[in-house]
């Protein structure tokens, strides 16, 4: 066996190459025992290769010993101090504040953008709208609920109802009551500057619920169900007489003895051109005297059409239009 | 906590990281862990707590990101010697094996003791001067190429 191979305190102990750099790092912060130091000094001494690995490992530790010296500015150790919220920590991640400033400003108004949307959206916009109109209720039509008497004089008196669009001549003022529900466009029928010879003369104009006046008096919902139930309806007559001007007088007063009530702005026997107009409402039950009554100057054309308005219950309304007898 | 004790793991982050954003991230983190870790066991050593939880959060972060590409500004707040070149030392951050990296850190750089590593660790002080020795050896050959020069006298053997 050669001497290389021997390790006794005997014999000289001598490093393998592989030992031996492994314990450089060892040898040169001193941490190696004198024996084993000793040896290792051999080694580097017959070893050119090792001699060069010293010099890095001494490189390396300059090196970072010039590291270590390095500080940390008291803000980053008083923001690395403190713990992040999450909001932090997500911007930090995202390195929001190394964006171009365009991008930022933009997703900035973006958020503010989606934030009123969501707002828009939440609120409940319908009730709002709701409460300052004062509900959905929106009566065209004032309708007092007089218990009928039978002295029916005394019920007509109360019933303030207009009909300004059957024939009057005038033009529909908007705010004149219509009878109508607001959540839907609805139509309301506007006459001819004449009074209507037939109904087919009849013109129609949208009215949006905001343009209606609301004048409370009853509930849609209790007119629905009274328009589900009955039918309006509308007595429109022509005859034509001879002397216009001296039979008018004669109708206004026996409709007027029968409880006859002007329906429009105008006056019962209103004279218009050369002819008369009578637009007025009377008891159901005075409907057929007041035929004969005007069958009494002439021959009475009359017609018994559907309409949408409903009077009350035992009240007909009629439009007679008297011309001069030709 | 000392302030040296942040001191030392922002430093940490820093090196290992080279990455502003990551760095302040982890060493956040690894402050309030290594704080409640304290808390909890009043007889750890801040050494032995540090080293823990600086390579528990290293593990952690170092998944996600990719050696070699560093991202920081000495604006942050760090302050590094004037004549300190970071050349060599990112390249050895690229090439460097992770534990190499680390123990060089803790040992040469934050000064803790080859004990406290090695305890914080759970390895062998022998297995940890052998970690640092190589990488000293790898950063001295890329911060100064003249040791790759050939020495000049050498002994013959006998």
């Amino acid at each position: 066996m050669s001497d290389d191979n021997v390790f006794s305190k005997k014999g000289e102990r001598k490093v393998s190459t592989f030992i031996g750099q492994e314990l450089l790092y060892d040898y040169i912060t001193n941490q190696l025992d004198p024996e084993r130091k000793k040896a290792i000094e051999e080694f580097i001494d017959t070893n050119r290769e090792v001699q060069g690995d010293i010099t890095k490992i001494n490189n390396g530790l300059a090196y970072v010993e010039k590291m270590s010296q390095a500080v940390v500015s008291q803000p980053l150790i008083e923001q690395i101090k403190q713990p992040s919220s999450y909001l932090e920590v997500v911007l930090m991640k995202i390195r929001f504040d190394q964006w171009p400033q365009g991008l930022r400003l933009g997703l900035e108004a973006l958020l503010v953008a989606v934030g009123i949307a969501c707002v828009a959206l939440i609120v409940p916009w319908h009730k709002i709208m709701n409460l300052k109109i004062g509900g959905s209720d929106i009566i065209l039509t004032e309708v007092s609920t007089v218990e009928r008497n039978q002295d029916n004089k005394e019920a007509i008196p109360t019933e303030s109802a207009e009909f300004p669009d059957e024939g009057t001549g005038q033009d529909v003022a908007i705010s004149e009551p219509v009878q109508s529900v607001t959540t839907e466009p609805t139509t309301v029928a506007k006459t001819d500057a004449k009074p209507a010879a037939t109904p087919t003369t009849v013109t129609t104009r949208p009215i949006t619920p905001a343009t209606v006046p609301a004048k409370v008096a009853a509930t849609v919902a209790a007119t629905e169900a009274v328009d589900s139930k009955r039918q309006g309806f509308l007595y429109r007559g022509t005859m034509e007489v001879t002397n216009v001007t001296a039979v008018s007088p004669k109708l206004v007063e026996r409709l007027n003895a029968l409880g006859g009530r002007k329906a429009g702005d105008v006056e019962l026997g209103w004279k218009r051109g050369d002819g008369s107009y009578f637009h007025f409402t009377l008891p159901e039950s005075k409907y057929q005297e007041a035929v004969e009554v005007f069958g009494e100057y002439g021959i009475l054309k009359i017609n018994k059409e559907k309409h949408e308005r409903v009077m009350p219950e035992g009240i007909i309304r009629l439009i007679i239009n008297v011309d001069e007898k030709k | 906590m000392t302030e040296n004790d942040i001191k030392s793991i922002s430093l940490f982050f820093f090196y290992s990281f080279l990455d502003d954003r990551r760095a302040i991230e982890a060493a956040t983190e690894a402050v309030e862990q290594c704080r409640h870790r304290l808390g909890k066991n009043k007889d750890l050593k801040p050494a032995i707590a540090i080293v823990s939880v600086t390579k528990q959060v290293w593990e952690k972060y170092s998944g996600r990101f990719v050696r070699g590409r560093p991202n920081y500004s000495l604006e942050a707040g760090w302050l590094l010697p004037e004549d300190l070149d970071l050349g060599p030392w990112k390249e050895f951050q690229k090439q460097a094996q992770e534990d190499e990296l680390l123990c060089l850190i803790w040992s040469k750089i934050l000064k803790i003791s080859d004990e406290d590593i090695s305890l914080g660790l759970g390895v062998s002080v022998g297995t940890l001067r052998y970690r640092v020795g190589r990488a000293l050896r790898k950063l001295g050959t890329l911060s100064n190429p003249v040791s790759q020069k050939p020495l000049g006298i050498v002994k013959p053997n006998e």
